[in-house]
């Protein structure tokens, strides 16, 4: 992987320090392909993270495991 | 009490016979393993199924369970294989959606002028994406962002190496920005635009 790429995804991660958080926020201002690059991630990322929620489960799941488990455990004895 | 604490507790519990005593950690973790499921198999009935089976597996294996590993990992593990196995059974049926189907979800301009995206069809449309990425890409990038974990976490889930995970996350990012890159954008450019109007209203 080439180094532009991976810093762009260790700054997703926020995995950067702080030099290198330096060097970063100077190379994304000089150069726009780069920084194109970094917004459009960030943004698919992000957005992914906040749009896609998490389902609740069916009120009656913890009942339908233990019935599972002490019907499982009746068959064997 | 520390979560990993309680969780040994409750499965000394469970070791001991106390079958109820496993609620706690059905509690505890059916809402991230169902959605676990859900966003590897992208069918919320038979993710709730597969969380069930493996919240099963996993008392049925706890006398032989390694607590060297965390139990949620472990649970984590169980789940992904079950992933696995319906998903392997499922592609003797059917194929995944096709290319075509996929470029019918890209929400660039079209012929009939500008439409609003909402939050609800953004959150499909990603679903339906992210659905269609290869299995590794997939685990990693619902590992990663929507479930959270971090690359060593995730190694230790999958048994696979972290510097493999994280090159496999950051390949699935890009697979999703090709695809969702145009309705991303067109979303909040209008929800941008409908706050401006709001602010000046």
């Amino acid at each position: 992987m080439d180094k532009d790429k991976d810093i762009i995804h260790r700054k997703l991660d926020g995995e950067l320090k702080k030099h290198e958080t330096r060097v970063f926020q100077k190379k994304i201002k000089t150069d726009p392909a780069l920084r194109v690059e970094y917004q459009s991630l960030k943004q698919v990322t992000e957005t992914s993270e906040k749009v896609v929620k998490p389902v609740p489960p069916p009120a009656d799941f913890k009942k339908r495991v233990i019935e599972d488990l002490d019907e499982k455990k009746a068959e064997k004895q | 009490m520390a979560s990993d604490a309680l969780d040994t507790n409750v499965i000394q519990a469970c070791l001991a016979g106390n079958v109820q005593r496993y609620g706690v950690l059905v509690d505890r973790y059916s809402a991230r393993i169902i959605n676990l499921a859900y966003m590897m198999i992208g069918d919320r009935h038979d993710a709730e199924d597969i969380a069930q089976e493996a919240f099963v597996r996993a008392y049925r294996g706890l006398p032989k369970f390694q607590r060297k590993a965390k139990f949620s990992s472990w649970l984590y593990q169980i789940t992904l294989n079950l992933c696995k196995d319906y998903l392997k059974a499922k592609s003797r049926h059917a194929r995944n959606i096709d290319d075509e189907h996929l470029e019918s979800l890209d929400a660039g301009p079209r012929d009939e002028g500008p439409r609003i995206i909402l939050e609800e069809e953004l959150s499909e449309k990603m679903r339906e994406v992210i659905k269609t990425l290869p299995y590794v890409y997939r685990e990693a990038f619902v590992l990663r962002h929507l479930d959270g974990r971090d690359y060593d976490e995730i190694a230790e889930m999958t048994s696979i190496p972290a510097d493999t995970i994280r090159v496999r996350a950051y390949r699935a990012r890009e697979m999703v920005r090709e695809k969702m890159a145009p309705a991303v954008d067109t979303f909040w450019r209008e929800k941008a635009a409908k706050e401006k109007v709001r602010s000046r209203d």
